[in-house]
């Protein structure tokens, strides 16, 4: 513990560097930093900030035809049918639950295997795992989803003939809609928890392996070590990867649900993200489904601040 | 790092982003008055006569892509063409999910293509802007265009009286229909069946009597699968027609009428599909098939009995597949079955998509664009957007042809099937097929013929079908599913239906109905 | 590398440890087997055996095929094009920033990563992006793709927080010997950050790898192509009314799953290579060095 801590002390201090408050000279000693994000900065302000603008259509009845200002303007028209919606309080509550299982199901699975990945031993065998268990990320939602009927299929799937065969009945893992959510987001742990481990991988390789000797003098048990070295190791990063994820609360990867979705499980399975698409692409709304991607921005806004708040409070850097 | 160069370019740009777009609007503005009057006054303008064809010119053609390759400027057909018309073919083809969202951003940036292909909603709703260049003053100049895509009617479809603003696409009306395991059929001692409960019957019997003999229950009588949408079913249309039900609108007393009305008539077709799916006759995945799985079981599994069969694919590539998964099989058409009240009906499509050219480009441009078009539909260039180039694409071999790698690499039959063709049900024969089965494929789709089973509103515009219509007819779908699926009573679909009237399908009705009457006229 | 048996043996701990790895190997293994081995299986095979993960009848046909198709090999080259150009741009501009927004002391700091944060949340959508690009005269060229992608404020956030992990000795004695930021940064900062490098080189990459729909969007020409989309073309999944109808080519389901495969393979060999900057201790080192 008392090495974990310490570390951190000693991050504290060093943003607290010598000059912060000569106001004439703090701004001159940044000179090449400030040249340093001018870049990045132009970035933002050419192909994010400009074409901000176009939010504008959500409140317009937006046309290609007649552009951004010369589409009737509508007010808060767009927002009001959206509340209105008698699906709203569905579309939300799908949401909410498949984002509340990403949160403590899908979020923390990286984790686990970045920390059990630490704790081999055998080179070739955390690097054989680490190699192998990110290949999923390469195969897109397609492939992802065909294999899951090739094996999940009522008809022909895999496991429903090893079932047939071994005189169970068949199980409809595909059009059942109890089984949506789950199958969301095992689906996901299988494809991205192998990806998403390589950032804890690399927070993990910045640790000093002093802590961990220092720890086995103070006769610290592997359970220990992990608890009070490698995790404090890991916090900044779960704390900054975990404010980012709220911000992203109403977005669960469009592609991934619609390619799941069915006539059968649409009562769970319709969401945020597929209202957008059959409103914006299938029915050309432009500006409601605008309108609905600011209402989850929005919200993801008022997590991020609330978040970043609470991070604050706890010390931590946060990410704004 | 030129830092300076962005700094500028975005202080241009931030006002250039928003006076560009107005600008185009304005010419899209000023084209919907005056457009038809230039058209009128010069008739003669986009006339070959007037192209000599000594400028080379860059054309930008934009289309919807089905799988296969895309196009590439060094492929014989595209050297050809550059030879013939001094042209610079840039032909794009896109997925069909992202091509509404380019030609969307195409047309807020005011720049379409030189011509490009259009689907239904597209057309009707853009027709009238001055978006599309007007043929018909000019029609007359490109025999081929009159003579080959259906004639005037065809090419006046769609179209505001007087004016043709694009060519239609052409797809085979009656493209496909069931096909059956004849050598089932005969293991079980059963005939082809005529009527709806016989087909039941056949169909059950496929699945419980164990046709392959291999003593498991593993085979079942027919699949389905949804549009790619989920609005609809594909693959049973014979069933739906069977049962009474119209191909999304038909004509009842004189209106329209839509098949998420007809409850009886639902009901009845609901009750059949529940009793298949309860008793194992139906694909149990059917919800979760995607378009091409039904066939692709059929083809390979050897499990289905019953498929909904496009002819050229058959002979093409079903009965060689099968061969080898089962070699004793043997398929036979098998004609739409009765309903109870003798109803019949064959899956049938619509021509609704059109190939317009850009009415803002160069008339020269256009007048290259009309003779090329005109030249595909010529016995000459119907051959070569078939086939591709003698020599490359394929090679004559005594008194036959045989296709070359090079044909299926460059995907030299593109322009005939992804832009324009010939009204013709040759469209997917080639030179090189076997004459008996091109003799097979015109049976089957003679004797599909007499079953047309028409989209009564096909070429009408409901401006609320195109805004609410995905989300209603999506949900009218998941109870009818349910139903089938036996997850809610029967009774549920009087529910469905009325839901669907009362959230715009009453509207979407009325709209149909006015555009209908309209076009009576 | 650095053995940790050093830090006590722990039988229970272990089993643990190596069990739950194993199940998930298992778990990722068989399913990614599955698509590889239909690469090399026939069609009949791929259609009627359901799931297996040794083909009956082995066939590298499909490999062949693609091997010799002229569109599968300009867009791959393509790809490696906007892959090797695209991560050059997008490192040096993240790096840059993200090691700016790192100094706690600059002036303005807390504005310029909120308004970095904001674009991670609202963004104007296709159309105005499309205008903009159009409006620098970017359509056409690669460099609309490399631009309009590159920052991903999502990476750029999780550096800047790597970077600001950094021991703050390092910065002071470097400031003491009279280093200037570029210095510190090209010699110090990056090289000791080189975990983070990899990571976001890599992320950067595998997303460069992928462009699909802005390449559709800005290229009109279709020999500028990447490799995406022609996977996309090949795969084909979401055309429906006109499936069959049109006549076009079809792929064989034996050569689709050799193009994921191919596509696949040059990213998934690239990740042992980096795999040497995960090593522990990088860090210590360097700062008793």
């Amino acid at each position: 513990m008392s090495m974990g801590e310490k570390e951190e002390a000693v991050a504290q201090t060093a943003s607290s560097p010598v000059g912060r408050s000569g106001g004439a000279a703090a701004w001159f000693r940044g000179i090449p930093i400030y040249l340093m994000i001018l870049p990045g900065f132009l970035f933002f302000v050419i192909f994010k900030y400009i074409p901000m603008g176009g939010l504008v259509i959500a409140f317009q009845e937006y046309d290609p035809f007649l552009g951004f200002q010369g589409s009737p303007w509508v007010g808060l028209d767009n927002f009001h049918r959206l509340f209105s919606d008698p699906d709203f309080g569905m579309l939300l509550r799908n949401t909410l639950f498949l984002s509340g299982l990403n949160l403590f199901l899908f979020f923390p699975a990286p984790i686990l295997l970045a920390v059990l990945l630490n704790e081999v031993s055998r080179s070739w065998f955390r690097k054989s795992v680490q190699t192998i268990i990110y290949m999923p990320h390469f195969l897109s939602w397609v492939i992802v989803v065909n294999i899951t009927v090739v094996l999940f299929a009522t008809q022909d799937g895999g496991i429903n003939n090893l079932l047939d065969s071994l005189g169970y009945h068949r199980i409809e893992f595909l059009t059942d809609s109890h089984y949506f959510r789950a199958l969301y987001v095992f689906q996901n742990i299988w494809k991205e928890s192998g990806w998403s481990a390589i950032i804890f991988l690399a927070a993990l390789a910045g640790v000093n392996p002093m802590l961990y000797e220092a720890a086995v003098i103070d006769g610290a048990s592997r359970w220990r070590q992990v608890w009070h070295v490698t995790l404090p190791a890991l916090k900044s990063t779960i704390v900054i990867l975990f404010i980012l994820r709220l911000g992203q609360v109403l977005d669960l990867g469009f592609e991934h649900v619609l390619l799941i979705q069915n006539p059968v499980n649409l009562n769970v399975a319709d969401v945020f993200d597929t209202y957008v698409y059959r409103n914006g692409v299938l029915q050309g709304n432009f500006s409601y489904s605008t309108t609905v991607g600011v209402f989850k921005s929005a919200i993801g806004l008022v997590l991020i601040i609330l978040a970043n708040r609470l991070a604050k409070a706890f010390g931590q850097e946060g990410v704004y | 790092m030129k830092r300076w160069l962005p700094v500028s370019i975005a202080a241009v740009l931030a006002m250039g982003t928003i006076a560009g777009c107005g600008d185009s609007n304005d010419n899209a503005a000023h084209s919907v008055d005056s457009g038809s009057a230039d058209n009128t006054a010069a008739p003669s303008a986009p006339a070959s006569a007037q192209d000599d064809l000594s400028k080379k010119l860059d054309i930008d053609i934009l289309t919807i892509s089905y799988g296969g390759a895309s196009w590439s400027n060094d492929s014989a057909i595209a050297q050809f063409l550059d030879k013939k018309f001094n042209v610079h073919l840039n032909f794009q083809a896109i997925s069909q999910d992202n091509y509404e969202e380019k030609l969307n951003v195409l047309a807020a940036a005011g720049k379409f293509p030189d011509a490009f292909l259009v689907q239904k909603a597209d057309f009707l709703k853009w027709r009238d802007k001055g978006v599309f260049l007007d043929l018909a003053p000019v029609i007359d100049q490109y025999p081929n265009l009159t003579e080959y895509l259906g004639g005037k009617e065809s090419l006046q479809f769609m179209n505001p009286p007087g004016k043709i603003y694009g060519l239609p696409y052409y797809q085979i009306e009656t493209q496909t229909s069931f096909g059956i395991r004849k050598d089932w059929l005969d293991k079980l001692g059963l005939q082809l069946p005529t009527t709806i409960d016989e087909f039941y019957d056949v169909a059950k019997a496929f699945a419980t009597q164990d046709p392959d003999g291999d003593g498991k229950a593993d085979t079942y009588g027919f699949s389905a699968s949804l549009v790619q949408n989920k609005t609809d079913f594909k693959h049973i249309d014979p069933i739906k027609a069977a049962f009474g039900l119209v191909n999304n609108w038909g004509v009842k007393d004189g209106r329209l009428i839509s098949w998420h009305t007809q409850t009886q008539e639902l009901k009845d077709f609901a009750t059949f599909m529940n009793k298949a799916y309860k008793e194992g006759v139906l694909d149990k995945d059917f919800a979760i098939n995607k378009v091409k799985d039904p066939q692709d079981k059929y083809e390979s599994a050897g499990k289905v009995g019953i498929d909904d069969v496009v002819p050229n694919n058959f002979y093409q590539s079903i009965v060689p597949n099968l061969k080898k998964v089962d070699p004793n099989a043997e398929t036979v058409q098998l004609l739409p079955p009765k309903g109870p009240t003798g109803l019949q009906g064959t899956s049938t499509n619509s021509i609704t998509q059109k190939v317009v050219i850009n009415a803002k480009i160069d008339k020269e441009k256009q007048a290259r664009l009309l003779d090329m078009f005109n030249y595909f539909l010529s016995d000459e260039g119907d051959i070569l957007t078939k086939n591709g180039v003698e020599g490359t694409d394929y090679k004559k071999d005594g008194d036959k042809y045989v296709k070359l790698d090079a044909f299926d690499q460059d995907g030299a039959n593109q322009i005939s099937t992804l832009l324009l063709r010939r009204f013709d049900l040759h469209t997917q024969i080639h030179l090189w097929d076997d004459p008996t089965t091109v003799a097979n494929v015109d049976q089957w789709f003679k004797n599909s013929e007499p079953f047309k089973w028409a989209d009564a509103a096909a070429g009408l515009e409901s401006p609320t079908a195109t805004k609410q219509g995905t989300t209603l007819d999506q949900k009218f779908m998941a109870t009818l599913i349910k139903v089938i699926m036996g997850d809610q009573p029967i009774g549920d679909i009087d529910q469905a239906v009325a839901d669907w009237k009362k959230n715009g399908g009453d509207q979407i009705t009325k709209e149909y109905n006015d555009a209908y009457q309209a076009s009576q006229k | 590398m650095r053995s940790f048996d050093a830090r006590g043996r722990q039988p229970a701990f272990t089993i643990l440890t190596i069990g739950i790895l194993l199940i998930s190997l298992l778990a990722v293994v068989f399913p990614f087997l599955y698509v590889v081995m239909t690469s090399f299986a026939p069609r009949e095979e791929i259609l009627t055996r359901g799931f297996f993960l040794l083909p009956h009848r082995w066939t590298i046909n499909a490999y062949g095929y693609l091997m010799n198709n002229r569109q599968f090999t300009t867009s791959f080259l393509n790809a490696v094009h906007i892959t090797v150009v695209g991560t050059i741009v997008n490192m040096v501009l993240t790096s840059l920033m993200a090691y700016g927004l790192s100094k706690a002391w600059l002036k303005g700091r807390r504005a310029l990563n909120f308004m970095v944060l904001f674009t991670m949340l609202f963004g104007g959508g296709i159309i105005p992006t499309y205008l903009v690009v159009k409006s620098l005269h970017l359509l056409d060229s690669y460099w609309s793709i490399f631009l309009t992608g590159a920052i991903a404020p999502f990476h750029l956030i999780v550096m800047r927080s790597f970077f600001q992990n950094l021991p703050s000795e390092l910065e002071e004695a470097a400031r003491i010997d009279g280093c200037g930021e570029w210095r510190l940064l090209g010699r110090i900062v990056l090289p000791l950050s080189m975990p983070a490098v990899a990571t976001f080189t890599l992320f950067y990459a595998v997303q460069n790898w992928n462009s699909y729909f802005n390449a559709v969007l800005y290229l009109n020409d279709s020999d500028k192509w990447p490799l995406q989309v022609f996977l996309r073309q090949m795969m084909n999944e979401a055309n429906d009314s006109m499936e069959n109808v049109s006549g076009a080519f079809e792929y064989s389901p034996t050569v689709k799953m050799a193009a994921i495969v191919i596509t696949a393979l040059p990213l998934l060999a690239v990740y042992p290579f980096l795999q040497k900057y995960f090593n522990k201790g990088m860090l210590m080192g360097s700062v008793k060095g």
